[in-house]
């Protein structure tokens, strides 16, 4: 794999004052291709994971009929939009986190002159790049080779679908972060996560679109940010709405997120304040 | 080794692990939360699309969470006894050689293997699938007699012997190709495409699932050998009687290829 050369781009960066950061994308990167093998062994996970999911409304849907107005090419297109944009945001940095805590290696990264969660996010855009390339795009080519005919992507809005997406990507960053944080204060956080994320899969929509849950249940999940992690962009590519209605909901996913980010950087204070490291 | 030798270090060595698990009894019951959760999850799908009496092949429901819960017991039986050494067989016994030491022991290296990494923790996903199980088999209008009860609890075991089966085939693999990562993640993976009645999926994917990765063998046949289910677009129609037989052969043939594999285990001079 080839990489821009320094001098292209760093320039800018520099001028920035990104120039750390954008090395820590290319550290990321490159770091991931390291292992091809693995790679390509989480690749052929996701489908396992997914394509359950794909067959079960095609067999139920395939003659007809819908749920509350989701169809068979409805319904394929939620998922499809939805595990591909998983395969982006999945990068499991909460277990990353905790494995720095737990050994010690976080000292390392806390005497370098950047901003710890800064560099953090900086590896998570690069692997996101990285993932979008070998996760999300072949994925795209083997969903619309399986269900090509279900899939609609004409119809949808994609400009808003990517800026609803954009802050799904940094929401999922900060979800992550906060679960990897909680390392500092419990050392053994696998389980935890492992709950958590099964949970949040449930209340994003990423499993059911959440107005297909009981209407009771359904304005509880609308009160909270996690709609904004798969089912708000999705809705936005298949329901596109008012254009006021469209730029509301993006500004609250914008807030919930920005929050997020200030309860990350009081939790790592935090943390930091009461974090032992022994040796040398 | 005699029976009563077998079945002695089996009860020392649950002793042993009890006593460990007795320990951190908080990971038994954040465990079994998560479980919890991750059966909420799948009922979630489920009942979002078959709610209102819809029916899928012949599965309804109620006959869907049975698979559910069946699919758990027998996923849990084999996790007890194996999936601690599927995850990290190659990192903690052929990278870092701690194979070299069951060597030197006079018991049955995967017998020993067994022995040494049983997950008493993982006694949660059969509790749990017993209850899903039963929840289902209620809502599908089953009536408990001694013989199905007896019929069910063999059909589970034979699903674990084929889950055991197919990490001792995945695990057999890290002899020829030293991996960094396991290949946990696609195993996990798949089992949420056994989940589901294998009759939704193309042919191609219900071969693989009933040949070549066994996983379907394991829950969707014997689940709808117990709920006696004809379908349409089925690859096999099984009775219940050869799936034991079925497991118990795969286990064999799983046991033989990990001992040829062995052969070509080269220590790492530890």
């Amino acid at each position: 794999m080839s990489f821009p050369s320094r001098g292209r781009f760093l320039p800018l960066a520099r001028w920035a004052g990104l120039e750390a950061y954008v090395q820590a994308a290319r550290v990321a990167i490159r770091q991931a291709v390291c292992y091809p093998a693995d790679i390509f062994i989480e690749f052929i996970s996701y489908p396992f994971a997914f394509l359950g999911y794909f067959f079960f409304v095609a067999a139920l849907f395939g003659s007809g009929g819908s749920v509350q107005g989701y169809g068979l090419s409805t319904l394929i297109t939620y998922f499809s939009l939805g595990w591909v944009l998983r395969m982006i945001v999945d990068q499991r940095l909460d277990g990353n986190v905790a494995a720095l805590v737990q050994s010690g290696g976080v000292v390392s990264h806390l005497v370098r002159p950047v901003d710890f969660l800064h560099y953090l996010f900086a590896g998570f855009v690069g692997r996101g790049c990285l993932r979008f390339c070998f996760y999300a795009l072949p994925a795209i080519l083997m969903l619309t080779t399986l269900f090509g005919e279900d899939i609609s992507l004409r119809s949808g809005d994609v400009g808003w679908f990517i800026l609803y997406a954009l802050v799904a990507f940094r929401m999922a960053f900060e979800l992550q972060m906060l679960l990897g944080l909680t390392a500092f204060f419990l050392t053994m956080n696998h389980q935890i996560s492992w709950t958590v994320d099964m949970t949040i899969r449930l209340i994003s929509g990423l499993i059911v679109p959440l107005n297909l849950f009981p209407e009771p249940l359904f304005r509880i999940l609308e009160l909270l940010p996690f709609q904004y992690l798969y089912f708000k962009p999705i809705q936005v590519f298949l329901h596109p709405a008012e254009i006021w209605n469209m730029l509301a909901g993006l500004t609250v996913g914008m807030l919930w997120t920005l929050g997020l980010a200030l309860c990350n950087r009081t939790v790592f204070r935090a943390a930091l304040r009461r974090h032992v490291i022994y040796g040398s | 080794m005699s029976i009563m030798r077998t079945l002695l270090l089996v009860l020392r060595f649950m002793g042993v692990h009890m006593k460990t698990m007795l320990l951190y009894r908080t990971n038994f019951f954040v465990g079994l939360t998560s479980q919890i959760i991750y059966t909420v999850l799948s009922l979630s799908f489920v009942g979002a699309f078959l709610a209102g009496g819809r029916v899928i092949n012949g599965w309804d429901f109620g006959r869907i969470i049975f698979l559910l819960g069946f699919g758990d017991v027998a996923f849990g039986l084999s996790a007890i006894f194996l999936f601690r050494i599927f995850v990290g067989f190659e990192q903690t016994y052929i990278i870092h050689g701690g194979l070299d030491k069951l060597l030197v022991q006079p018991l049955c290296i995967l017998f020993n293997l067994m022995l040494r990494n049983m997950d008493l923790n993982q006694g949660a996903v059969v509790i749990k699938g017993i209850v899903v199980m039963l929840i289902g088999a209620q809502l599908s209008g089953t009536v408990w007699t001694t013989a199905l009860v007896l019929l069910v609890a063999v059909l589970a075991l034979s699903g674990a012997m084929v889950y055991c089966a197919v990490y001792v085939a995945f695990l057999t693999l890290g002899f020829w190709f030293r991996r960094r990562n396991s290949l946990v993640g696609p195993m996990l993976s798949m089992n949420y495409l056994v989940q589901y009645p294998l009759s939704i999926y193309p042919t191609p994917l219900q071969v693989f699932l009933t040949l070549f990765i066994p996983l379907g063998l394991a829950t969707y046949y014997p689940a709808r050998a117990f709920l006696e289910i004809q379908e349409d677009g089925a690859l096999i129609n099984l009775a219940w009687w050869p799936l034991p037989l079925l497991g118990l052969c795969s286990l064999v043939l799983a046991s033989v290829v990990f001992h040829v594999g062995l052969r070509n285990y080269a220590s790492s001079g530890t």
